[in-house]
């Protein structure tokens, strides 16, 4: 009853500012109310659907989305750009967090198992999904007509966009619920290899389009991708160890370098064609492995303090669901989006039964490949602005397919999380969690 | 008093910091440096200890960042910042507003902290009028609303080289640079207002619109803070209170600072312990967005002739106004001496930052573009004559 009367105020004061004279260039600095709504009324929506045995990301992804601009408009398009500049922020402390969670010494009895468990995901979706596409392309709404090689490499794009899985969602998710665990631990694993995999297919499929339709870039397939990923992990790993020498010799005003440390992440691996994720994942990855004391404790404090960054990256993610594209292509998409499961669900088994993986990892790891999100959408835009004879049709596909898994994806994960008993484990001292099971 | 008082502005160690564990001998020592320690004065700024005041840093930083040299904080970047600058202002606003309930009785010290800024005020007001006036110095709108304006940015003091522990007279001054904010919020608050009518009739409602949304954010902090069981539940809602306390003053164009310092009244004040939970909470905010509204000022400052005419008697009067007042304020702090008052009131801190930022949101571009570089130069240049003229007390004080 408080919490309503608290979110009954808050809104009424967002009214009631809404209904003032605002000065010239008010939609500028609409940006401190948008966030101020957002963190307050969505924490209690997600409180809310709680109640009803629903994952509080729900409540965060349906608040943005109900409330966004393409249903309520409450948050409108000006609100919803704006929160959208906080994700960039967002996803590198994301990663960064995630990062923190990897230690190597750890893992690396089972990097082999993962290597395998991911290679066989990523096969059966890659190989099924090709031959699905190929068959189906009359049916599906992208250049039907094209010619066989064009459709050839068209699938072969669909293939890789398709497939692709959200890092920043699960590691998102795995935030939020403050899950650890084998589940957890296999689950980033995969989704992180498969991203490593994706920009590698995605690079290919581009160039093949561009072989035999003629794009407008040259740009070359080896140079382009490992620029991205070589690159992305050297920037992340000296941008890693400085701030772990940082609080070794300085230790000083940590908050304020951190969050100078993910906006550089964040800002200059843009500017730098790097992929965020990766450059925050490795600067992560270095301060838990080479400063050990101060990444657990500076792990906790981060873990802590990141529920705000996990809400606004929710509500931004659910306000940009263009869910109007389901109108026009849904039935499609809702088609695409049961065959990504159900071949994520068989690649999940047989690669656990090839690389010795049990329960939780064996029956529920597809659970947590269903969602898609910022780098899916990206790779979506490059894709249709190069190539525009087909590009609105594959962009609004790929929208409302984006859309489905979004919305799927976040709750099956966080139901996975729970019925492997891994929820709040993040909290336990370390010795709990080397009790795991090895698999 | 002493806790609520390093976190009122910039004292205080991060608490991050706190939970990793400082360096137990700062990184100048551990080079070898340690001759270069004395001198430095020894003030408690930003949790550095031995340090400099942030202001000399930061600004300086910002400019060299800003769109006049890098440029790696754009114009476009700066707007985007905006947003960290009113959520600075409100969390200020919050923390004076604790400061202020908690010592509600002691009438003479808040007598004398408003009777000190109000002379301060007067004395840069007239002084900069008369400038601008005389000079002809062009600044786009009413020389006497720019000199107002500058006033109220002058008039703030941080006496962070107040530490409470020294003795009786640091106590008594950090506590009058904490109540000389209260006239300068309420004059501020006004002064925001008033420049928005002479574009265009406003309605009478923007007067009480700090009050409105300060008194609405603080009911719902109270039904929320106390009920929150998990610590990062609390945390995101202290940074939404805030939000929605800086971002509804900053659509209205309104003060941010006493729509905080309304908030932080109300939370003082009414039973419970919400005010202690959003000031533990929000503490993790304090420093990096006190570095950012330093760093914007810093960008946004720009070296033209009329901001350069104005910095001087800005600096020097802002001096002569404190020590005028100092001198004033001395019946009713008879503990002190009016010089020593007047040492530890002239480093200004933020809050006159905070303001110019706010103000050149609300004035025309060339005219808030002179009050921000005026006022960055001169936060900076009076925290110089603070390290140079008034020392802060010695390392034994310190110790004892």
């Amino acid at each position: 009853m408080r919490r309503i009367a608290a979110l009954g105020l808050i809104l009424a004061l967002a009214w009631w500012v809404g209904g003032l004279d605002a000065p010239e260039g008010a939609p500028l600095r609409i940006t401190g109310l948008a966030l101020g709504i957002t963190l307050i009324a969505a924490y209690l929506a997600g409180a809310l659907l709680e109640r009803f045995g629903l994952p509080k990301v729900t409540g965060y992804l349906l608040f943005g989305l109900v409330c966004g601009p393409y249903l309520l408009n409450i948050i409108n398009r000006p609100m919803a750009r704006e929160l959208q500049l906080f994700n960039g922020l967002a996803v590198a402390l994301i990663a960064f967090i995630a990062g923190l969670e990897i230690n190597v010494a750890r893992l690396r009895p089972r990097l082999a198992a993962i290597t395998r468990l991911s290679g066989v995901i990523l096969g059966t979706l890659y190989v099924a999904l090709f031959a699905i596409f190929w068959i189906a392309w009359p049916w599906l709404p992208i250049a039907p007509d094209a010619p066989p090689a064009v459709r050839a490499a068209l699938a072969f794009l669909l293939t890789a966009v398709v497939a692709s899985f959200s890092p920043t969602v699960t590691i998102a998710v795995v935030a939020e619920s403050r899950s650890a665990g084998i589940f957890t631990e296999t689950s980033l694993a995969v989704v992180i290899l498969a991203d490593l995999v994706l920009i590698l297919m995605f690079t290919a499929a581009m160039e093949a389009v561009r072989f035999v339709a003629g794009g407008t870039q040259e740009v070359g397939l080896l140079a382009s991708a490992s620029w991205e990923i070589v690159g992305s992990l050297a920037f992340g790993a000296i941008i890693g160890a400085l701030f772990s020498m940082y609080l070794r010799a300085v230790g000083r005003e940590v908050t304020l370098v951190l969050v100078g440390v993910c906006t550089l992440l964040s800002v200059a691996a843009r500017a730098l064609h790097f992929e965020p994720v990766l450059a925050a994942l490795a600067a992560g990855l270095v301060v838990e492995n080479v400063a050990p004391p101060h990444g657990d404790t500076l792990k906790q404090a981060v873990e802590r303090g990141a529920l705000p960054v996990l809400v606004i990256f929710f509500v931004a993610a659910g306000a940009s669901l263009q869910i109007d594209a389901l109108e026009t292509i849904g039935i499609v998409a809702l088609i695409i989006a049961a065959l990504r499961g159900a071949l994520a669900y068989a690649g999940a088994a047989m690669g656990s039964r090839l690389s010795g993986q049990t329960p939780p990892v064996s029956n529920m790891l597809w659970m947590a490949l269903v969602s898609q999100a910022g780098v899916t959408l990206g790779l979506t835009l490059i894709a249709a602005q190069e190539f525009p004879e087909w590009g609105a049709p594959f962009q609004t596909l790929m929208v409302s397919l984006i859309a489905i898994n979004q919305l799927v994806g976040p709750v099956l994960l966080r139901n996975a999380l729970g019925r492997a008993g891994e929820i709040g484990r993040m909290d336990a001292p370390p010795a709990d969690e080397g009790a795991a099971p090895q698999h | 008093m002493r806790r609520h008082l390093q976190s009122r502005e910039l004292g205080g160690a991060d608490p991050l910091d706190a939970q990793l564990g400082i360096p137990a001998q700062p990184l100048i020592v551990r080079l070898g440096l340690e001759r270069f320690v004395p001198l430095l004065q020894r003030r408690a700024a930003f949790g550095l200890r031995p340090g400099i005041a942030p202001a000399i840093v930061l600004v300086p930083a910002g400019y060299l960042l800003g769109p006049n040299a890098a440029n790696i904080l754009s114009i476009d970047v700066l707007a985007h910042l905006q947003v960290g600058v009113s959520l600075a202002l409100a969390l200020l606003g919050i923390f004076v507003g604790r400061a202020l309930t908690k010592e509600i009785r002691r009438f003479r010290l808040i007598i004398a902290g408003n009777v000190e800024c109000a002379l301060t005020m007067a004395v840069v007001a007239f002084a900069l009028w008369f400038t601008i006036t005389r000079s002809q110095v062009p600044v786009g709108v009413a020389p006497m609303l720019v000199a107002l304006c500058l006033a109220v940015t002058a008039a703030a003091s941080a006496a962070h080289g107040a530490d409470p522990r020294h003795d009786e007279r640091a106590r008594a001054a950090a506590r009058v640079a904490d109540f000389d904010d209260l006239l300068l919020i309420v004059a501020g608050a006004i002064l925001l207002v008033f420049i928005r009518g002479t574009y265009g009739p406003v309605s009478w409602v923007l007067y009480f619109a700090p009050l409105v949304i300060g008194g609405v954010v603080a009911i719902a902090g109270l039904l929320l803070f106390e009920h929150t069981a998990l610590e990062s539940e609390r945390g995101l809602l202290a940074l939404g209170a805030v939000a929605m306390l800086g971002g509804a003053s900053a659509y209205l164009m309104t003060s941010s600072l006493a729509a905080g310092l309304v908030a932080g009244v109300l939370w003082t004040a009414l039973p419970g312990r919400a005010d202690e939970i959003l000031a533990r909470d929000a503490q993790n905010l304090q420093h990096p967005l006190v570095a950012l509204l330093l760093l914007t000022a810093g960008a946004f400052f720009v070296p033209a002739a009329a901001a350069l005419w104005l910095l001087a008697p800005y600096v020097l009067f802002r001096l002569v106004g404190k020590m005028i007042g100092a001198y004033a304020a001395r019946p009713l702090l008879p503990s002190m001496r009016p010089g020593d008052l007047a040492g530890y009131l002239v480093p200004p801190g933020v809050i006159g930052v905070g303001f110019s930022l706010t103000f050149m949101l609300a004035l025309p571009p060339e005219t808030g573009q002179i009050i921000v570089s005026v006022t960055a130069a001169g936060t900076v240049l009076s925290e110089v004559i603070a390290l140079l003229l008034f020392p802060a007390p010695p390392a034994e004080a310190e110790a004892a």
